[in-house]
């Protein structure tokens, strides 16, 4: 990979004035370790929410749907907005990783490692939804196209969920191979930095042999650049095909073309938040400052800006259409978002996704690291509002007015909302103890002065 | 000498070879039942090794075997007419109220599964309202009396007795009682009252009470005082032209509802060549579902029926039409200036009186009043010349014979002490009469209490013995609603359990107590033959047999002796009563009957308990009904607990804002309340009877004042439906008549042209089609209940419905439209529509929804893993999830789960269900006319829905066949379907609801 040939003299990406040797120090260290204190509170935190949304789950599996609030007309509920949710915060991790990667985003090399584990556990959260939404959880397998005893009975491929069973699928492998595949070379130094046998069997295994050659140099290269291309594409399709859940349907407020782009962006838009909230625990909990730097943290935060606002063009174009089109379905739902009963949802998504993001205009805000983080997680509160209003306003008050019908959660539904965050930050915490969170071959590569040429 | 002869076969057997002899008994040679297996030296015959192999497999697959075992006892010998899969229809009679309607009982392998009702019945013609269909359920019921029981306190359930001892005991103590008394509802059967006669007639001072909890003795007390009979009327709605009706709920409880229904509905319909509509005008103080459908509907408060009644006749007596001089004195006081200080609207009186005087004998004017009111509507018809028209007095009807009169005398009989002995059969007085009524007081000084009912009831628990009755459906009986027109009832199961029909229970005890006249009788089965011979089959004058004659009835159901002319009675002598009732600005209350729950003897019955009021759409309980109004003014919103307070009574119970009563009116349902009604029905709602006002004078279920004060509680009214206008949507498409008359497709004029890009499918043969006249549906309900009980809809309680669960295939929608104050209401029903471009087929990932060859969006339960994506993308939300499992715990204990439908999957939990057009039932009709080898006949399949239809709203049939009655309706300038724009291209037409009046 050759780097440009003309290149603008700026800051560096790494702080601190840490050297090669460093690098493999600072970030092994949490690996290398006991855990701290402040790792093992979030860690039972994490776990004890997991086991309370895992309990949850069981007893809504054993005793039926109707422990949710969900209720008709309301069909989808918290579930639905969980999963969309979880598959938005998964976008940021593979735009970082590949789209930044195809775009020479150097600065990414901070924050690829963490935001791709990010993605894979998020996508992983949201592939539990839609097995644990169906009546009969049991026989979700039958969403699955494979030769069957049953007929064989074949699936529906006009349905959407069923290109949601396609593209989530999809999406978890190749990320899951993407972030392994660049996992190699870091899982070769620890390997080689082990002081015990299982560690280095461990390790070892997993690098498959890395000797940092050339020749697997060069093929990690190829085979990076490969994936980061095939990625890149499904950055876009997931979400696409996400939102044709709704799109494709005829119900006023989900019926309209807008939802792609407008889903892609607000996934991205939460990704980002996500990966934010994030960096700025990892790099305070395992003082990895001075490679995940404020310089990192706010060029994420003009993405987030520029996202947001894209997000609230979407906001403003939905109830334009829906004035404009004439359609009286439509410009009733969209009176009944803003003004109806679930007005406080709505104005919650609005101001926590275009009004509070406008804050990262000015330098300062972008780059205060304490209201960074408040601003991330309102923008991931609104996110989830927005997946809230999406479902439940349209479903809530359609075509025929007899059948219209309040829909409240349950505790139930909460818990296992609690849960996925648990089953989340246990992954996450685990990664954060178990691999490094930086990548350390690549991060190598930027550091100033170190090559002149050429990276890593 | 030889005696033998010797045969030899070959050399061999001749030389007695032994290896010959040896083979000589066998009939093969190389038989397959002992065959050598080579040389290994196991001998296995390939037949015993083929038994082993399938034994060893049975046994190793039946140890996985997890179910329990259920033993099934096949038939020794198959009854002739029994075939399996095939369903049995018995003729009966409907026992749920004293009406009487004729009904089918729909039998599968000698199991009643379903009623319907009876198509040669003259009366309900086939429809049955949905109490009667929901009696199959009763049947079934795990808290039905099992047995006879014997209680040593009052107050508390008996414990479980002999038959023998309780005959023995009770007849004795019956032989030394000086005064016995049977205290029943409404006995419509002429052998059981002619066997209660003789009864009594063995026993001292033995007489016959009649009381209903809600029925019609006000009228009998008024036709008595204005014409010298008490005799019950036939009104005939079908030759009305203009009706009036003051609170009676013709269309929804009042004396015989399917009846009236099929007869009003008879003049809603249009055609090219029916013009014309009937016209309704409505007085109502509740708003009932005669209301809704009323061309003109006046709130009144609940005093008012009177006046509006003498204002009636005295704007008629000003039209010109006489009446006596003490009437016409009595009328000019409800004249002109006089109604404005009552608090009536003139203009709406006029308007009413105008219309009956275009129509004079051919208009009909009822009520539900006080009898004074009764009195003074009677003068209206005689006025009109109604009698012998529209009110029809050639021999009456027998449906409601209660005499609150008699009832009265016996309460001070029995609070005298007077009393010795008293058998109550079937009525709950000691739930359903007020407070002050004395009865209870009166109960304890009655030396032996009898109670033959089929329920533990509140007065099965005061009584000393309690004699288990049979339910309708496993006993015999027969039923004469008109006088003339007699039915049977047979029984279509033997007993689930040691009852005893009340019949047979009289004849045991007059058999033990010695009486005369009914020792000879075997059993009740041949009393009834017997008077059958001695008088049905006189007054027929049948040239057969008997026998004949009595098979034939019993195959018909039914045996219509009447003469089928109409006359009228004599001339007006009664006396009107100018109460003039106090205007003052107090707040009353009404107490009406509600469709479901009605006097609340079948409270135990979930299907009712489930089924929404058709006007307010709550189910689970009753309710204080205030208008919106009047809810501003209290501060109340739905739900609201109120305290309100009528002399020494007192309750609390939840507010519902009803638009269209009037802003004085509180009306409460009755029928709620049980104390004792079992596990589904105890405790739901409240007990209004204990609020009315009970006098000689009869039952006032009116309270004239009444205070109501907000408590600050809340509570949840569980409905289906939160939502009550349409929000301008075209969902329901109206127009006047006379619009209609100018244009037929007033109301209708926006068709929307649409395209599809899809392929369109293709029909060869038929295509299955609906269409619903909306101009007749009354928004009874009837359906609903049709529907649940064929298609084992599940119920799924309070609870449940207040989540947005119910699970009703098919559901009427009620909207209003004009002002709260006095809105118009449509009531639509709303079932899958069975789009051709289906929203849900296209949706489902594992095509657990299909279209099927003829048109039909089939639901496929065990491919369904319940995605509900389908749910959400139905526009028209018809389609029911299972949340729960509904049908293996919880209310469906033996024996309830042997009302279900064999021919319908029963859904487990987690799938996707709704309406399927009945695709049994075009099975059921597919296999007849294959069997005959022709196609299947207009009108030949019929929906559960459209079967109970009392107002034949609903039409089925092939679409494809354009001289088919629904590929009529569907051509009619009145067709629409519901969302139209959205392409769906429902197979459900609804045509367009003609009002004969003005629009709101």
């Amino acid at each position: 990979m050759e780097s440009a040939t003309l290149t603008v003299e700026r800051e560096s990406l790494v702080s601190g004035g840490k050297v090669l040797a460093d690098v493999n120090v600072d970030i092994s260290r949490p690996l290398e370790s006991f855990p701290t204190k402040k790792w093992y509170v979030a860690f039972s935190v994490a776990l004890a929410a997991l086991t309370f949304g895992g309990g949850a789950i069981l007893w809504t599996i054993f005793n039926g749907l109707g422990n949710l609030g969900i209720n008709s007309p309301v069909g989808w509920g918290v579930f639905i907005i969980n999963f969309v949710f979880w598959i938005g915060i998964g976008h940021a991790g593979t735009l970082i990783s590949a789209i930044l990667f195809l775009f020479r985003q150097k600065w990414r090399t901070a924050v690829n490692r963490s935001a791709e584990a990010m993605t894979i556990f998020a996508v992983m959260t949201a592939g539990i939804f839609p097995l644990i939404h169906v009546g009969r959880p049991w026989l979700a397998f039958w969403l699955f196209p494979y030769p069957n005893t049953r007929g064989p009975l074949w699936v529906n491929f006009r349905s959407p969920l069923l290109w949601d069973v396609f593209a989530v699928s999809t999406y978890l492998t190749i990320s899951a191979v993407f972030w392994y595949v660049g996992l190699i070379p870091d899982l070769a130094s620890i390997r080689d930095r082990a002081k015990n046998k299982i560690r280095k069997m461990a390790y070892g295994t997993l690098a498959m042999g890395w000797t940092g050659s050339n020749r697997h140099w060069s093929h990690y290269e190829t085979a990076y650049l490969i994936l980061a291309g095939l990625s890149t594409p499904l950055v876009l399709s997931v979400h696409t095909i996400v939102s044709f859940d709704f799109a494709v349907s005829l119900m006023p407020g989900w019926h309209t073309t807008i939802f792609p782009p407008y889903f892609v962006a607000g996934a991205i838009f939460s990704g980002f938040a996500m990966v934010v909230t994030l960096l700025v625990l990892a790099r305070e909990t395992f003082n990895l400052q001075n490679y995940i730097t404020v310089n990192h943290l706010e060029a994420m935060n003009k993405i987030i800006l520029l996202t947001g606002t894209l997000v609230g063009y979407a906001y403003a174009s939905e109830f334009f259409m829906a004035w404009y089109s004439g359609n009286p379905y439509e410009r009733f739902i969209f009176v009944q978002r803003a003004m109806g009963p679930y007005a406080w949802s709505y104005w919650t998504m609005i101001s926590c996704n275009v009004f509070w993001p406008q804050l990262f205009w000015f330098k300062g805000i972008r780059r205060n690291i304490k209201v960074m983080f408040v601003l991330s997680i309102l923008v991931n509160i609104g996110m989830w509002y927005e997946r809230f209003v999406i479902v439940v306003t349209s479903l809530n008050s359609d075509f025929l007015p007899s059948s219209w019908r309040y829909y409240r959660p349950t505790l139930w539904d909460w818990g296992v909302t609690i849960g996925s965050f648990g089953l989340f930050f246990t992954l996450f915490l685990l990664f954060c103890r178990l691999l490094p969170v930086i990548a350390m071959a690549e991060i190598k590569g930027v550091m100033k002065g170190e090559h002149k040429k050429g990276a890593h | 000498m030889e005696t033998e002869k010797k045969y030899w076969a070959t050399l061999e057997h001749f030389a007695e070879d032994p290896t010959f002899l040896e083979n000589a008994g066998k009939e093969f040679i190389s038989s397959p039942l002992v065959e050598d297996s080579g040389g290994s030296g196991v001998k296995l015959a390939r037949r015993d090794f083929m038994k082993l192999m399938a034994a060893s497999t049975a046994l190793a697959s039946s140890a996985c075997f997890q179910k329990p075992m259920h033993k099934i006892l096949p038939y020794v010998n198959q009854p002739q007419e029994v075939t399996f899969g095939v369903a049995n229809y018995y003729a009966s009679t409907c026992t749920e109220c004293s009406s009487g309607c004729g009904t089918l009982v729909k039998t599968r392998e000698g199991r009643p599964i379903k009623l319907e009702g009876n198509p040669d019945h003259p009366m309900n013609k086939g429809g049955l309202c949905a109490r009667g269909q929901a009696g199959i359920l009763s049947l079934y019921d795990p808290d039905r009396l099992r047995y006879p029981l014997k209680s040593t306190k009052r107050g508390q359930a008996g414990d479980k007795a002999a038959w023998e001892n309780i005959d023995s005991e009770v007849a004795g103590k019956l032989k030394n009682a000086k005064h016995v008394r049977l205290l029943s509802e409404t006995i419509n059967s002429p052998s059981t009252l002619k066997l209660t006669k003789e009864f009594l007639g063995g026993l001292n001072d033995g007489h016959h009470v009649v009381y209903d909890a809600i029925g019609a003795s006000n009228i009998l007390d008024a036709q008595e005082m204005s014409f010298g009979h008490r005799m019950l009327p036939r009104y005939k709605f079908d030759k009305a032209d203009v009706i009036v009706s003051i609170d009676a709920d013709f269309l929804g409880t009042w004396i015989s509802p399917v009846e009236f229904s099929k007869q009003f509905s008879s003049t809603r319909k249009l055609s090219k060549k029916k013009k014309t509509l009937s016209q309704l005008i409505t007085f109502e103080s509740a708003m009932t579902i005669t209301g809704t459908n009323a061309d003109q509907r006046t709130p009144i408060r609940p005093t008012d029926g009177l006046s509006v009644a003498l204002a009636i006749a005295a704007e008629l007596n000003a039209h010109g039409l006489s009446v006596d001089a003490g009437a016409g004195e009595v009328l000019k006081g409800f004249r002109g200036e006089a109604l404005a200080s009552l608090g009536l609207d003139g203009k709406a009186i006029k308007e009413a009186a105008e219309a009956l005087m275009k129509a004079q004998g051919k208009s009909l004017v009822v009520a539900s009043g006080n009898v004074d009111t009764q009195v003074a509507v009677n003068l209206i018809n005689h006025m009109l010349k109604n009698d012998g028209a529209t009110v029809d007095y050639s021999g009456g009807s027998l449906q409601f014979q209660g005499d609150n009169k008699a009832l009265a005398k016996l309460i001070k009989e029995m609070n005298d002490g007077l009393i010795d002995a008293l058998i109550i059969y079937k009525a709950n007085p000691v739930y359903s009469l007020p407070k002050n009524s004395g009865f209870e007081s009166g109960l304890a000084k009655v030396a032996t209490v009898m109670y033959v009912g089929t329920d533990l009831n509140e007065t099965a628990l005061q009584a000393d013995y309690v004699l288990a009755d049979h339910h309708g459906l496993e006993a015999w009986g027969d039923a004469e609603p008109h006088v003339g027109l007699y039915s049977l009832q047979q029984p279509t199961i033997r007993p689930l359990f040691d009852t005893r029909s009340f019949q047979d229970s009289l004849l045991a005890l007059g058999k033990v107590g010695g009486n005369a006249k009914l020792k000879a009788v075997e059993d009740w089965h041949s009393y009834i033959q017997k008077n059958w011979q001695d008088t049905v089959f006189k007054s027929h004058g049948s040239k057969t047999s008997f026998l004949s004659f009595w098979e034939s009835s019993l195959r018909d159901g039914v045996c219509d002796t009447r003469s089928g002319k109409t006359s009228s009675t004599g001339a007006f002598k009664g006396s009107l009563k100018a109460v003039k009732p106090p205007v003052s600005t107090e707040m009353q209350a009404v107490y009406y009957a509600q469709v479901g729950n009605h006097d609340g003897s079948m409270a135990n019955n979930a299907w009712l308990q489930e089924l929404p009021d058709p006007v307010t759409r709550i189910c689970w309980d009753n309710y204080a009904s205030v208008s919106p109004a009047t809810a501003k003014k209290l501060g109340l919103l739905d739900g609201d607990m109120v305290q309100i307070k009528s002399g020494d009574n007192s309750m609390e119970i939840p507010a519902h804002v009803q638009p269209g009563l009037h802003n004085q009116t509180i009306a409460i349902a009755l029928g709620y309340g049980r104390e004792s009604a079992g596990k589904i029905g105890t405790g739901v709602g409240k007990n209004i009877f204990k609020f009315t006002n009970f006098s000689e004078r009869g039952f006032e279920f009116v309270s004239p004042e009444i205070k109501i004060a907000k408590t600050g509680e809340k509570y949840v009214l569980a409905t289906p439906q939160q939502h009550q206008t349409l929000e301008g949507r075209p969902i329901v498409k109206e127009a006047t008549l006379a619009e209609w008359i100018k244009s037929p497709n007033a109301g209708n004029e926006e068709k929307e042209n649409l395209t599809t890009v899809w392929p369109v499918h293709k029909y060869e043969g038929y295509r299955w089609a609906m269409a619903i006249d909306m101009n007749s549906c009354t928004g009874c309900n009837a359906c609903v209940i049709g529907c649940q009980s064929e298609n084992n809809v599940p119920v799924v309680g309070k609870d449940g419905v207040s989540r947005g669960r119910i699970m009703h295939w098919i559901r009427i929608d009620r909207y209003y439209t004009g002002t709260p104050d006095n809105p118009q209401v449509v009531h639509q029903p709303m079932l899958c529509q069975h789009c051709e471009n289906a929203p849900c087929e296209t949706v489902c990932p594992v095509i657990a929804t299909m279209h099927d060859s003829e048109g039909i969006n089939a639901q496929i339960y065990n491919r369904c893993v319940g995605t509900r994506y389908c749910a959400n993308n139905c526009p028209y939300k018809v389609r029911r999830f299972n949340w729960f499992e509904y049908n293996f715990g919880g209310q469906n204990r033996y024996p309830t789960t042997m009302a279900q439908n064999p021919e319908v999957t029963v859904r487990s939990r987690g799938v996707m269900e709704k309406c399927s057009f009945c695709i049994q039932r075009i099975h059921d009709s597919r296999n007849v006319a294959k069997n005959m080898g022709r196609p299947i006949k207009d009108g030949e399949v019929k929906t559960a829905c459209q079967q109970s239809c009392p107002s034949d709203a609903i039409v089925f049939g092939n679409i494809n066949d354009p001289t088919s009655e629904v590929a009529q309706m569907a051509k009619d300038p009145r067709a629409f379907h519901v969302l139209e724009e959205l392409n769906t291209r429902p197979s459900v037409t609804y045509l367009t609801k003609i009002r004969n009046g003005e629009m709101a």
